[in-house]
């Protein structure tokens, strides 16, 4: 019985790296978001937009379809 | 008894678990920002239907894995023939009504499996199953995925506590709009997949299709038509159960256990790997609860819903396997299977209308599992 002990390495490597940086950056456009410093608003919104493409960057390698996979 | 006529039998049995699955998951994605006040139900209800028909399409790895790993194709096709794989179906489905029915948080996919392990054992014999899949594919990620969905969970949380200040955290509510429709899309590349698997089994049992061949277009998007539907009509009930049962679940702790949870599924399933999204919730769910300071777990409960998990493979194996063996009578076996089936079905299902208490939705709820900070007494002294 053959088992692939490295898949589950990636599974939990991958959802911990995946899960923490979408959850960081968000908390820290929020806590950037939250300031009177003119510099904050642009950088809070330019780390939305860094989740955002996280997020569909993700979606996008689970796809086979959309990368020849 | 005509092939064809179990196929259909099984075709028609499958979906409508497809349908049942959709219908007690809705609440893994959609109860939290319900009770957040982030999404309004309907909305909620609508974005898991659409989400989980878009995920049923996005991949097929998972239902491969029912399909062509689980049960072994022999030398002379599949070992495991339509009449046991409809067997395996009656005891998931009737395993799954029955944990529903007594408001026990139980696993639809492990009830499939159990199902059809149960079945091929009878009907084949141990040597149909390959080992190596159930342990790799199933078995190992059962145990594995909630608990890397707790860790993940729980640093998820500490990060977001620690970073945010207290005001800024309602915020998170918009976020949870997105974590909850991952979730659900997440749900769909995973669940709608499992039933994709069985019936390419049946129909790669029954010929009419190769062996090792993925699912067919048609069967992609029937289950995938099934689980919305199920989704949807499974939503209704959570609006009305909703506002009792939901304690301290915050934002943040919903971003974040949600984000482990669609992380946790979307890996996996990139994998082929088939596991209980019921149960990847629960673990995140626990994870965020432990996440935020002075959290402490009610092992009891914790417990009590565990053993509920363990025994699913094998109570539905048994009711397959009886299943099996009526079946094995002849094609009399196979109408009395199907009646008695149907008889149960419709059974629990008006039992179900009688008592309204049955709307307890295996939802993994922190309050379950975790007794939160203690605050009361800060604002009495």
């Amino acid at each position: 019985m053959t088992i692939d002990w490295l898949a589950f390495v990636e599974v939990v490597a991958v959802a911990l790296v995946s899960a923490c940086f979408i959850v960081t950056t968000f908390a820290l456009a929020l806590r950037l978001g939250d300031g009177t410093a003119p510099w904050r608003r642009p950088v809070s919104v330019a780390l939305y937009a860094v989740c955002a493409l996280a997020a569909l960057f993700g979606v996008y390698l689970i796809i086979p379809a959309l990368h020849g996979g | 008894m005509d092939v064809v006529v179990i196929v259909v039998l099984v075709v028609g049995l499958a979906l409508l678990f497809d349908f049942t699955n959709g219908f007690h998951d809705t609440a893994n994605a959609m109860a939290t920002p319900i009770a957040t006040g982030a999404l309004k139900p309907k909305v909620a209800v609508g974005l898991a239907a659409i989400l989980n028909l878009v995920g049923a399409f996005l991949s097929t790895e998972v239902a491969k894995t029912i399909s062509g790993g689980l049960i072994r194709e022999g030398p002379g096709g599949v070992q495991i023939t339509p009449t046991l794989i409809l067997c395996g179906l009656i005891g998931a489905i009737v395993w799954n009504l029955i944990t529903w029915l007594r408001g026990l948080p139980s696993s639809s996919s492990h009830a499939l499996f159990g199902g059809l392990i149960g079945a091929a054992v009878v009907g084949a014999g141990f040597g149909s199953i390959d080992g190596g899949v159930l342990v790799s594919k199933i078995l190992v990620p059962a145990v594995l995925a909630p608990i890397t969905a707790g860790a993940v969970s729980y640093l998820a949380t500490r990060i977001a506590y620690k970073v945010t200040r207290k005001r800024e955290r309602d915020t998170f509510k918009r976020g949870q709009i997105f974590t909850s429709s991952l979730v659900s899309l997440a749900h769909g590349t995973n669940d709608a997949q499992k039933t994709m698997g069985v019936i390419t089994l049946v129909l790669i049992a029954a010929g009419f299709q190769g062996g090792g061949s993925g699912p067919e277009l048609w069967v992609i998007g029937a289950c995938a038509l099934a689980i919305a539907l199920g989704t949807y009509s499974g939503g209704w009930r959570i609006i009305k159960t909703l506002g009792r049962d939901i304690t301290d679940i915050e934002p943040a702790q919903g971003f974040a256990a949600e984000s482990a949870t669609t992380a946790t599924i979307l890996a996996s399933t990139h994998l082929g790997f088939a596991l209980s999204t019921t149960q990847v919730a629960s673990g995140s769910v626990i994870g965020t609860g432990l996440g935020r300071k002075g959290a402490t777990v009610k092992w009891s409960t914790a417990g009590k819903i565990a053993i509920g998990w363990l025994i699913t493979i094998p109570a539905s194996a048994v009711v397959a396997g009886v299943a099996a063996l009526v079946a094995g009578l002849g094609p009399v076996g196979v109408i009395v299977d199907v009646v008695v089936a149907l008889a149960v079905i419709l059974g629990i299902f008006l039992w179900s209308r009688r008592s309204e208490a049955r709307n307890s939705f295996h939802q993994p709820e922190p309050g379950q599992f975790v007794n939160p900070k203690k605050r009361k007494r800060k604002a009495r002294a």
